[in-house]
């Protein structure tokens, strides 16, 4: 039961770079803990990223799928 | 079993609606069955012909709704209220929740409403027929012949224990002046105060652990008015959706029972609509007791602009520590 | 088909709750049926329903999803699951039964929600069919047949007797299970009191009621018609609706901080609260109207284009014993059905 897959868990990102954008966005490039990109995504999806204790909230997956070593996020 | 007809308040309206006094009507409309009774908006006579409603089901207290309506309201809205309802009217507008030029408040005379599920308990399931006259009449499919029952009987819990037929507001009254009457209403209350500490827990434990925090005693109640509630707050702390355990259950309808204290008329309203029959009533009632006796009688409601105890400083009031004293 | 004597039910709910939990609707000190677990000396509530629906065994009001720490930059997340026991759950109703068709298909889809679907692999179902539906029932409008209930075992009582039948292989283990309590029987009385609750439905007064005028496809047909801001005049977006309902699936998930950790859990939420889906910039309905005409879209029109044409209703009524305002999803079916 433990090994089933569940989506609603989430996995863990690293932050690995912050790029100030704008004075009001930043960009947060995230990969897993092992380096790799968290999965593979096509134009237009979205993440949900969470902040423990804080809450979970839907973000646009502003880097290009084609990029295969990470994503990012410009929030 | 009501005194004043439903023709009479149609008539009532009809004149009203014509000769422009108002432009809407916020009455009771018919449902599916002759107990579902909807609280609505009756902009013609015509609507009012065909849909309004006034029986012993006309339970719904229309003066919270006035808060939205006469926002919006061009002309003026006509309400049906009863004695209690006019506790509640008093009370929003000492609070200045809405607007009082666009009200036009008629008072009708109320014997009582009848509550469904003390009906159901004597007449059984399947009811396809309830006539509200000098008794109650309850056909059903499987009785043979109808039952017919003393309306005192299934009368709501609330009118069991009215307090007053005076009505406290209104622009028109149709019927007599009525009284503030001598109530028991308090008894229930005395008979939880006797129990001891363990007993009186093991009462509430029982009764709010069936809380589904569905929220409507919150969403009827005419005291609870607040634009952003203190529960839908995330930043509050007591923001919940969930049933995480019994102490938050409880914690709910205690702070509720706190925000309203002083405000609450004890209109009864929360325990009508309440999914899982909980006498909330009961805590309402224990706090008007308390303040009757630590700072003398008040009524909210009674008057609009009386200053409730607990917003209002005298030096007789009581000291906290007496206050606590007498909780022990 | 085997059958027990209903003097004798204790025994067959004794063997049952041997090897698992038992529950079913039981009489609460108020006197009103709650789903609560079986123990010698209860009895089965003889009321027709509880006020909330059994969709709590598969899918609580209240659930824990994961555990948080934290430790400065790191993250520790905690996967709290833990394999559901094996359970029985006696006593539904046709329209329950049907519910839960409905949410496998939200919860039980890809990506399959685990702890539901934990959940009802260890549920086994027994339904009971309805000997005295009331007036408040309208399951026919969904073509769901009071006196057939689905579930793994569907149950019958007649004659002083409760008649068993498996139909699926969980409810035939279970019967199996259940032989030495139970004796064979043949279908007759069971036939009979089919007949009988059928007539009796086709009596109620929202026997007549259709659902043929909602579908899929017609979004566009009922979205901008007028009647929904009268429909929705008073409703106060309680949210009564949504926790009686046992099709009403929406959760929200939130963190609570102990303090010591974090708990991640989700709740029942209701499309008639205004912070519903929630956003960033705002919501994306801001009138009780539009929260209302989507609850009754979502039942009537949009879970039906996404599920093959099942509607998102089971007819069970609570809606309409418990709203405050008396407003219900058949009223919203007659004003807006009734002009086509």
């Amino acid at each position: 039961m433990n090994m089933r897959e569940e989506t609603l868990i989430p996995k863990i990102g690293v932050i690995t770079d912050v790029r100030q954008d704008t004075p009001d966005i930043k960009t947060f490039r995230v990969v897993t803990p092992d380096g790799k990109k968290a999965f593979d995504h096509r134009p237009g999806q979205c993440a949900m990223l969470s902040i423990p204790g804080v809450g979970e909230a839907m973000f646009s997956i502003t880097s290009s799928p084609t990029h295969t070593e990470f994503m990012e996020f410009s929030i | 079993m009501q005194k004043i007809t439903r023709d009479a308040l149609i008539e009532k309206a009809a004149a009203l609606l014509e000769n422009g006094t108002v432009s809407a009507v916020l009455g009771w409309k018919r449902g599916e069955f002759d107990y579902d009774v909807t609280p609505a908006v009756f902009n013609s006579i015509d609507e009012m012909k065909e849909g309004f409603v006034w029986n012993d089901f006309c339970g719904a207290n229309f003066s919270k709704y006035l808060v939205s309506k006469t926002k919006k309201a061009e002309g003026k809205i006509l309400v049906f209220l009863k004695p209690c309802d006019t506790y509640s009217f008093n009370q929003l507008l000492t609070e200045h929740r809405f607007d009082r030029e666009k009200v036009y408040a008629v008072g009708i005379p109320c014997e009582g409403m009848a509550d469904i599920d003390k009906i159901r308990e004597i007449a059984g399931d399947g009811i396809s027929k309830i006539e509200c006259g000098e008794k109650i009449t309850v056909t059903t499919l499987y009785a043979d012949e109808p039952v017919v029952i003393e309306c005192e009987k299934v009368l709501e819990g609330r009118c069991e224990s009215c307090k007053s037929k005076a009505h406290v507001a209104y622009d028109e009254l149709m019927g007599d002046e009525g009284e503030v009457l001598d109530s028991n209403r308090f008894d229930e209350v005395a008979r939880l105060e006797a129990m001891s500490a363990e007993e009186r827990f093991a009462f509430w434990q029982n009764e709010l652990s069936k809380c589904i925090r569905c929220n409507a005693c919150r969403d009827i109640c005419p005291a609870c008015t607040c634009e952003k509630c203190v529960f839908g707050n995330p930043n509050s702390g007591v923001e919940n959706k969930a049933i995480s355990d019994s102490f938050e259950e409880k914690m709910f309808h205690i702070i509720r029972a706190f925000h309203v204290a002083g405000r609450c008329t004890d209109c009864g309203e929360c325990s009508r609509v309440c999914p899982q029959n909980i006498p909330l009533h009961l805590l309402n009632r224990k706090f008007i007791k308390d303040i009757n006796s630590f700072y003398g009688e008040y009524q909210a409601g009674a008057e609009v602009g009386s200053r409730a105890p607990l917003v209002n400083y005298t030096t007789e009031d009581l000291e906290p520590g007496e206050v606590f004293a007498k909780g022990e | 088909m085997r059958k027990c004597s209903l003097s004798k039910i204790d025994l067959l709910f004794a063997e049952i709750a041997k090897t698992q939990s038992l529950y079913m609707p039981i009489d609460g000190a108020d006197g009103r049926a709650v789903y609560s677990k079986w123990q010698a000396g209860k009895a089965w509530s003889s009321a027709l329903n509880t006020v909330k629906s059994p969709k709590n065994f598969f899918f609580p009001h209240t659930e824990e999803l994961a555990n948080f720490k934290t430790a400065g930059k790191t993250i520790e997340i905690i996967d709290v699951r833990a394999e559901a026991e094996d359970f029985v759950v006696f006593g539904v109703r046709a329209c329950d039964a049907k519910s839960f068709d409905i949410l496998d298909r939200v919860f039980l889809t890809d990506p399959v929600d685990s702890f539901y679907a934990s959940r009802r692999e260890h549920g086994v179902i027994i339904t009971t069919a309805c000997n005295r539906p009331t007036e408040t029932c309208f399951c026919t409008t969904f073509g769901i047949d009071a006196a057939e209930p689905a579930g793994d075992i569907s149950t019958w009582k007649t004659g002083g007797e409760l008649y068993l039948k498996a139909n699926t292989e969980k409810g035939e283990a279970l019967l199996a299970a259940l032989e030495g309590v139970t004796e064979a029987a043949d279908d007759a009385a069971v036939r009979a009191e089919k007949e009988n609750i059928r007539k009796i439905m086709k009596k109620l007064p929202l026997a007549d009621v259709k659902a043929d005028a909602f579908g899929g496809g017609k979004t566009k047909q009922y979205f901008d018609d007028p009647a929904w801001a009268a429909l929705s005049e008073s409703c106060l977006g309680c949210g009564t609706c949504t926790f009686v309902c046992p099709t009403c699936q929406c959760y929200d998930v939130k963190d609570f901080n102990t303090g010591r950790g974090i708990i991640r859990f989700r709740c029942w939420d209701s499309c008639m609260y205004s912070d519903f889906t929630l956003m960033a910039h705002g919501n994306n309905r801001n009138s009780q109207k539009e929260r209302f005409r989507q609850r009754f879209m979502q039942k009537l029109v949009y879970y039906p284009e996404n599920n093959d044409g099942i509607f998102g209703c089971v007819g069970c009524g609570r809606c309409l014993a418990k709203c405050p305002i008396s407003m219900n999803i058949v009223k919203v079916m007659k004003t807006l059905g009734g002009k086509n």
